[in-house]
């Protein structure tokens, strides 16, 4: 990340204090998003999205598995995020962790709900198969290929759209005689379960720079944020998680604010990735 | 991973396209281990007539193309043989098979059927570095091949998703832009031989080489000829310093008597204190007390305007910034394009009056559009200083002198909007491909303004289309002028 002279930074404070960001945005505009479905054929769902210059690819994978002594009655889903070195120089080796493992614990505690596993958006007792036996495990990777800041949103955004390309093969199971036995599962290569993806939420993360709440910053505008949140929203405007970035503090009303204003834009860009799901699946049937 | 991306280069700077044929040159967009593992390549075409001898691409793109993917073997192996020490088999997808065509020029009218028949081979032999050679390649569009691959290439720097139309008319622009250019024969790509005449002693510039008794290209690019001289011109090349030059650069490094710049360049351009003025503007030796406050003048990370003195030892430039004109550039932004599209001309450091900006043209490819600043000088600080001693005598009393320094005041909201506007068509002409000089951006302006274009929108599909358009227009009724 190039470092900004003080009079691009006074510049950057001055546009947005005054609605008018370098590249012509208002505060709470988005960058214009393209979406591309099955982008990896072997995963069970993958999506590419690109928000302006920030370029991320999320992959789903199911695999059967042993569902938790605790939980028998779930499956079991994992977010991981890698961030790749070509975002960046600095990600080549380790150097990317710290980013790689901040972004996956705000993605799983935005979308996965708590411990006991309430409130999630991915539903985890749809992925069982038989209880206590056998379930689906769900690998959910992210690759962040290209970053201009913002990734919260666009790796929440892939996700959604990815669940909505994953196939997950039909099972068909084979009870062994005595109940203690591990079943047999057949898998069908034809046959697919697709995910019901309304109830997944979507992240929007609002940067504050200087006294105003920006939407969809990028890189430039990141490294002048006093502060950000990001707020996981679902179809009813109902907040599934909430992550606070940032060396300064927040005082509450502000935070009750920006929930707001994050609500208001979230309805928006929920019916937009929703328009382009329909559209992405529409164009699968046709070509089949 | 390997992926096919057709790929189309900035080729629509007037002074490059060849009249003639079409071609596109696919980029494998490969991972790098990939690129250290299995390298890659192939090139030109032969007629589909042919195409007995490599069956397994005809079959492929035999619907696509008329023409079908080969190799002149001998130059690539000699060529690859001669830089490499090693070949390398290669077995390529269909997809890129199927988006590769390149063709040797050929006469205008020239379709599919005559072109010279080559000795094909099914596979290439190269070598990673000569593959990056050729990536930095030219490629006019092919009317036959794939459109939506050339869509998706142009877009690459700005990911557009353009509808039916839009493409359409995308197409036609591009198709009419390479038609209208006139470099035909003198283009070449990698191992093509330069057709020389032998008698005379000729001098082998860069990019040749000898080979066989034969000038070949080592580069793809156009072919210069300068009395005895045969060199090759790049297209696409890196930022070439020289003398004179104007340049925006970024400290980086406040070092014993000097600042060290980021300029874009392979190596970091040097600012001695001695060619900078000192605040005061008095000509005088720079002392130690000078050098410990330099970061009063220049600190880390600011942007600064300078001009190249001349070249250090080790390649690196030297800069001065003695004239007022130079200096440390504030309120307003910095953009980056590649070095090429700034073509070097009688003045980079523009004020535009109309809007009140100041539009800076680095040769190094840093552009820099800003709030204009009345360029400080000495005249002014002495005019400072007066007025200081002239509110001491007037009131009679000793005033705290403070120092005349403006309140950090903000831009105001019109120039702000036409700053954007300004950043937004350099952006917009730097995704095109076309060279910038300061009437096509103000063009640019223009034209969104009076289309009512919202500034967010002048990175859109629909203008980036208008825009192609509005130039091919412009260099048609050019054309007919003459």
């Amino acid at each position: 990340m190039v470092g900004l002279s003080l009079g691009e930074k006074q510049f950057i404070h001055g546009g947005i204090a005054q609605d008018l960001r370098t590249d012509g945005r208002k505060r709470l505009h988005y960058r214009p998003i393209s979406i591309e479905t099955g982008v990896i054929p072997q995963a069970n769902g993958s999506a590419r999205v690109r928000l302006g210059a920030t370029d991320v690819i999320v992959s789903i994978k199911a695999e059967l598995g042993k569902p938790s002594s605790l939980q028998p009655d779930k499956g079991k889903v994992s977010i991981f995020v890698d961030c790749s070195p070509t975002a960046a120089p600095m990600f080549e080796g380790r150097g990317g962790e710290e980013l790689s493992s901040e972004l996956s614990v705000a993605l799983q505690r935005c979308l996965l709900g708590g411990k006991s596993g309430a409130g999630a958006g991915i539903d985890p007792s749809s992925l069982v198969i038989v209880e206590g036996k056998v379930c689906w495990d769900l690998y959910i990777d992210g690759l962040v290929v290209s970053s201009d800041g913002n990734l919260l949103d666009a790796l929440g955004a892939a996700i959604k759209v990815a669940l909505s390309n994953t196939g997950i093969p039909k099972v068909t199971v084979i009870l062994g005689p005595s109940p203690n036995d591990q079943p047999d599962v057949d898998l069908s290569d034809e046959e697919f379960l697709q995910f019901d993806t309304t109830g997944v939420p979507v992240i929007v993360t609002l940067t504050k720079v200087g006294r105003h709440y920006i939407a969809d910053a990028t890189l430039e505008e990141e490294s002048q944020m006093s502060s950000a949140m990001s707020v996981s929203l679902n179809r009813h405007g109902h907040i599934c998680g909430l992550t606070k970035r940032g060396a300064a503090g927040l005082d509450p009303s502000v935070v009750l604010d920006m929930i707001s204003v994050a609500q208001h834009v979230g309805e928006q860009l929920m019916s937009m990735l929703d328009s382009e799901i329909a559209a992405a699946e529409a164009a699968a049937t046709q070509e089949q | 991973m390997l992926t096919a991306q057709p790929f189309l280069l900035p080729s629509l700077s007037p002074s490059f396209l060849p009249a003639q044929q079409p071609y596109i040159l696919s980029s494998l967009s490969l991972r790098s281990s990939l690129l250290t593992a299995q390298p890659s390549l192939f090139l030109s075409l032969s007629p589909s007539a042919h195409s007995s001898r490599t069956p397994s691409y005809s079959r492929h793109n035999s619907q696509q193309l008329p023409y079908s993917v080969a190799v002149t073997h001998r130059n690539i192996t000699a060529a690859s043989r001669s830089s490499a020490g090693q070949g390398c088999d290669l077995n390529l997808p269909s997809p890129i098979a199927a988006a590769l065509p390149l063709l040797s020029p050929a006469p205008a009218g020239d379709t599919s059927n005559t072109l010279p028949i080559a000795p094909t081979l099914p596979f290439v032999f190269c070598n990673p570095n000569l593959l990056k050679l050729i990536w930095l390649c030219f490629a006019p569009v092919a009317p036959h091949i794939n459109k939506e691959a050339t869509m998706t290439t142009m877009l690459r720097e700005l990911r557009l998703s353009l509808n039916q139309t839009q493409r359409v008319r995308l197409q036609s622009v591009l198709q009419s832009l390479q038609e209208m250019s006139s470099l035909a024969s003198t283009i070449t790509v990698v191992a093509d031989t330069i057709p020389v005449n032998h008698e005379d002693s000729i001098l082998k510039g860069h990019g040749t080489s000898d080979l066989n008794g034969e000038v070949v290209a080592t580069l793809c690019g156009v072919v210069e000829r300068i009395n005895k001289l045969v060199y090759v011109r790049a297209q696409r090349a890196r930022y070439k310093p020289e003398v004179g030059d104007i340049i925006v650069g970024r400290v980086i490094e406040i070092a014993p008597k000097r600042w060290r710049l980021e300029i874009n360049f392979s190596q970091d351009a040097v600012l001695m204190l001695s060619s900078m003025n000192l605040p005061d503007g008095i000509q005088r030796r720079r002392t130690a007390v000078d050098e410990l406050n330099m970061r009063s003048i220049f600190e880390e990370n600011d942007v600064i305007c300078a001009e190249v003195r001349g070249f250090q030892h080790d390649g690196s430039l030297h800069l001065q910034a003695r004239s007022q004109k130079y200096g440390k550039l504030e309120r307003g932004m910095l953009l980056t394009v590649p070095a090429y599209l700034v073509k070097r001309r009688k003045q980079h450091l523009h004020h535009l009056q109309q809007y009140g900006i100041d539009l800076i043209l680095g040769c190094n490819g840093f552009i820099w559009v800003g709030e204009h600043v009345n360029s400080h000088g000495e005249n002014d600080s002495a005019a400072n200083r007066e007025n200081r001693e002239d509110t001491v005598n007037k009131t009679g009393e000793l005033q705290v002198i403070q120092e005349v320094q403006e309140p950090e005041r903000t831009t105001p909201l019109e120039v702000r909007q036409h700053i954007c506007r300004v950043a937004n068509s350099v952006r917009l002409l730097s995704a095109l491909g076309f060279n910038l000089t300061v009437e096509f951006i103000i063009d640019t302006v223009e034209a969104s303004i009076s289309s009512n274009t919202d500034i967010k929108d002048m990175l859109a599909a629909e203008f980036y289309v208008q825009t192609a358009e509005r130039e091919v227009q412009r260099r048609v009724s050019l054309s007919r002028k003459h």
